[in-house]
């Protein structure tokens, strides 16, 4: 301020005293002033409108203004600025009334000097500043009150908003909280958490349930109560593994299958899974265990059951193919992949038409739509084919009896099994039979013809007259049913021998008696064939039937006396080997193609038919003596050259003692 | 008087038939034992007709019959086949094949001759 002049409105109308005040400012030498004097009220207002003074001087009376009023007018334009009142001597209650509406000091008019003046001025105008700086301050103060306030408020409500939000979460952590502890305790799994030290600190309902102690009995206790012995030291290995693994705070082990103990001692198979979690700095294992001992029952069961369908798949002697609705295969058992000459996993997935039977038995083909199979694929009838052919991977073809039935599911067809056998052998059994059947029958009616027609002539009466065709006839009727007897023996003989009716009765027998007794038995007919028997022998014991070996032996030696000239040799050996006796007949005859080494052991398959009727044979003498061979676990051939002679060998096994009780027992 | 070649390899139905022949219709009955012995003597007696059996070995019957066909000497001969194995579809083949007449065995020794007059037309 004091830089610059003061700046003085003075509203006065009295000249004089505007130039009195003016002469008094100036003897106040150190501070300098500008003063604007104005005479009425209206001026006064009108330039505190454009201009900003330091102080006014105001006398109250007025031409346009009176007392009070005129303070007020100027106070209420320029509240800021300080007035200083021009007062006379007898308006004292004016004075205080100015001096409470706010005027900064008053001078009486006629008292006045220059430094009076000057003082009240400068207090005026320092008090008003000062009021200003006051009023600006608590103006302040209040604002920032009021501010302070307001973001009281703010925080309040922000607070009343985090209180609320607190609450909602704090109850919905509680609902949460039942929530998941009603899930603890109805869940069939056994929960169980443990400490550190691994001392039980949770076990619910289904743990309970699953291991037999009441909840009371196991807190606090080690975890190893629940486990069994043997598995105790591999868990701690397990937990203490599973402590020193790093990383995430919340971990689930693996799932494995693992050993819990009951109660009561039981041990039984579970699957479990431990999870840690860290609570307030300590750490929390918690497992989850199940009880699989059912699941596991009912796993082996469906695996021994699953074993068995395998088991019988593969064992089975058909093929078995399982074929789906779009006629792919959906299962094949090895038999049916061997017989059709693929591998199994070649035909899986494969299309049926691959062993369709596109051929008919009588080697003309089917349209695949007329193939029976095929139709059976589409409407789902059990279809059996008897007399049909597949095919196999390499284009040949075999005959087969199948049959097809759908598979159903819930009453909807998915598809059909197809069980089939390949019927060559069977068909070929057949044909043997068949043929044995024709040869047995030819066998049987050629002395039956012999015989029926010599007796027919015989009672005719037509060869009365004729004895000596008489008996031709009559001999001819007689051999023939010697040979029909014989043969109807054999028959008989061979077939309950092959198919196991007749028991070998077995016993303790000497090679050399066999052999002995044999050649007394053919003697007779050597002598009456003028052929010479020689023998040799070994004194190894036997376990066989030995009517049935003497049968065997008399039937050779009979065959080589037939077949050896007169003069000739037979000759009967037995040799020692190692578990068995090699017997051996030899004879000087005729011999016998290479091609029927094997066939004459056959029934009806002599070297020449005619044989049977010259040599009274009945085509069944070397079946015979192979099937008894064969009884006593023997073997039977011959070796020949053609006009040098044969030999027959056959092998019988040692009597071995240790292996008796067996043989009884068989017997 | 006919004459006919009896060919079977059984010796004694060999004998019963001749005797038959022989005794029943007064023929001359000639034999042989097999299929080859058959066809020479058929060559060289030129039977009247031929009783030929068909389960011979060696040579069956169907084929000593074929040939007695192919031999010109032999192919006139009628030739009745004489077998235990007489089914239909057998009888039709023979037939096909050109023999006369097919007699089943066990036959009768008292109506043979008949039979085979019958047969051959005689």
């Amino acid at each position: 301020m004091e830089d610059r002049p003061i700046t003085i409105l003075l509203v006065e109308d009295n000249p004089r005293d505007v130039r009195l005040l003016r002469e008094l400012l100036k003897e106040v030498s150190d501070t300098q002033f500008l003063l604007t004097s104005v005479e009425r009220l209206d001026r006064a207002l009108a330039y505190l409108a454009k201009k900003q003074v330091d102080v006014i001087l105001l006398d109250l009376s007025l031409p346009d203004s009176q007392g009070l009023e005129t303070f007020t007018k100027i106070h209420d334009h320029a509240s800021a600025t300080p007035i200083v009142v021009l007062t006379g001597l007898d308006h004292e209650t004016l004075t205080h009334q100015v001096m409470q509406a706010g005027a900064q000091d008053y001078l009486v008019k006629g008292q006045v000097h220059g430094a009076l003046l000057m003082r009240s001025m400068r207090y005026a105008i320092e008090r008003k500043r000062t009021e200003e700086d006051l009023r600006r301050a608590k103006d302040e103060l209040e604002l920032r009150v009021a501010e302070r306030t307001a973001e009281l408020i703010s925080i309040n409500s922000q607070l009343q908003l985090e209180l609320e939000e607190r609450k909602q979460i704090e109850e919905s952590l509680r609902i949460s909280q039942a929530r998941f502890a009603g899930i603890l305790e109805i869940a069939d799994d056994a929960i169980i958490s443990v400490d550190t030290h691994q001392r039980i600190t949770l076990f619910n309902q289904g743990a309970e349930k699953i291991f037999g102690y009441a909840t009371q009995e196991v807190l606090g206790q080690p975890l190893d109560l629940l486990l069994p012995d043997r598995v105790t030291k591999a868990h701690h290995q397990h937990v203490v593994d599973f402590t020193q693994t790093s990383g995430k705070a919340r971990k689930m082990g693996d799932r494995q299958e693992i050993f819990g103990r009951r109660k009561d001692g039981a041990e039984f198979p579970a699957e479990a899974s431990i999870s840690r979690l860290n609570v307030g700095g300590e750490e929390v294992f918690t497992t989850i265990l199940r009880d699989i001992s059912d699941r596991q029952q009912a796993e082996k069961a469906l695996e021994q059951l699953s074993r068995q369908n395998e088991l019988i798949l593969h064992s089975v002697g058909e093929g078995l193919c399982g074929v789906d609705l779009r006629g792919k295969t959906s299962f094949i058992n090895p038999v049916a992949a061997k017989l059709l000459g693929y591998s199994v996993e070649e035909l899986l997935g494969q299309s049926i038409e691959v062993l369709l039977p596109l051929h008919k038995a009588d080697g003309t083909t089917y349209a695949l739509e007329a193939s029976p199979l095929y139709a059976a694929l589409r409407k789902g009838l059990v279809h059996q084919g008897m007399d049909e052919i597949f095919q196999r991977k390499n284009g040949s073809i075999f005959p087969v009896e199948y049959i097809c039935t759908p598979i159903r599911e819930q009453g909807a067809i998915v598809g059909v099994v197809i069980a089939f056998k390949d019927i060559t052998e069977r068909q070929m059994v057949e044909r043997m039979k068949d043929e044995f059947v024709s040869v047995v029958s030819h066998e049987l009616r050629t002395p039956l013809t012999s015989i029926h027609g010599a007796l027919r002539m015989l009672s005719s009466g037509l060869l009365d007259n004729q004895p000596a065709k008489g008996k031709r006839l009559l001999d001819i009727a007689v051999d023939s049913t010697d040979r029909l007897v014989r043969l109807t023996n054999d028959i008989l003989d061979v077939q309950r021998i092959e198919s196991g009716k007749v028991t070998m009765k077995k016993k303790v027998c000497y090679v050399a008696d066999l052999i002995t007794q044999a050649i007394d038995v053919m003697q007779a007919m050597a002598d009456k064939a003028g052929v010479t028997l020689a023998m040799g022998s070994v004194s190894a014991r036997l376990w066989v039937d030995s009517d049935r070996i003497m049968q065997t032996l008399t039937n050779l030696l009979s065959n080589a006396i037939k077949f050896s000239p007169p003069g000739a040799r037979v000759w009967l050996k037995a040799q020692e080997q190692e578990k068995y006796v090699l017997f051996q007949v030899k004879d000087q005859g005729r011999g016998i193609p290479s091609d029927k080494l094997e066939s004459i052991f056959e029934r009806f398959q002599q070297v020449d038919t005619s044989d049977a009727r010259n040599h009274e044979g009945t085509g069944l003498g070397l079946a015979i003596c192979r099937s008894i061979v064969q009884q006593h676990d023997g073997q039977i051939w011959v070796e020949s050259a053609l006009g040098e002679g044969s030999t027959f060998f056959f092998t019988l096994p040692l009597y071995q003692p240790e292996a008796r009780h067996e043989a009884h027992s068989g017997n | 008087m006919k004459r006919i070649l009896v060919i079977d390899n059984e010796p004694y139905i060999q004998e019963v038939t001749q005797i038959s022949l022989e005794t029943v219709a007064r023929w001359e009955v000639l034999t042989a034992g097999s299929g080859k012995e058959g066809l020479v003597v058929a060559e060289r007696e030129q039977p009247d007709a031929i009783l030929l059996d068909v389960m011979m070995p060696d040579m069956d019957g169907p084929t000593t019959f074929q040939q007695l066909q192919n031999n010109p000497m032999t192919c006139r001969i009628p030739v009745i086949l004489l077998t235990a194995k007489v089914q239909d579809s057998d009888r039709q083949r023979y037939k096909e094949m050109g023999m006369t007449a097919t007699i089943a065995k066990p036959f009768d020794p008292l109506q043979l001759a008949s039979q085979i007059t019958e047969a051959l037309g005689w």
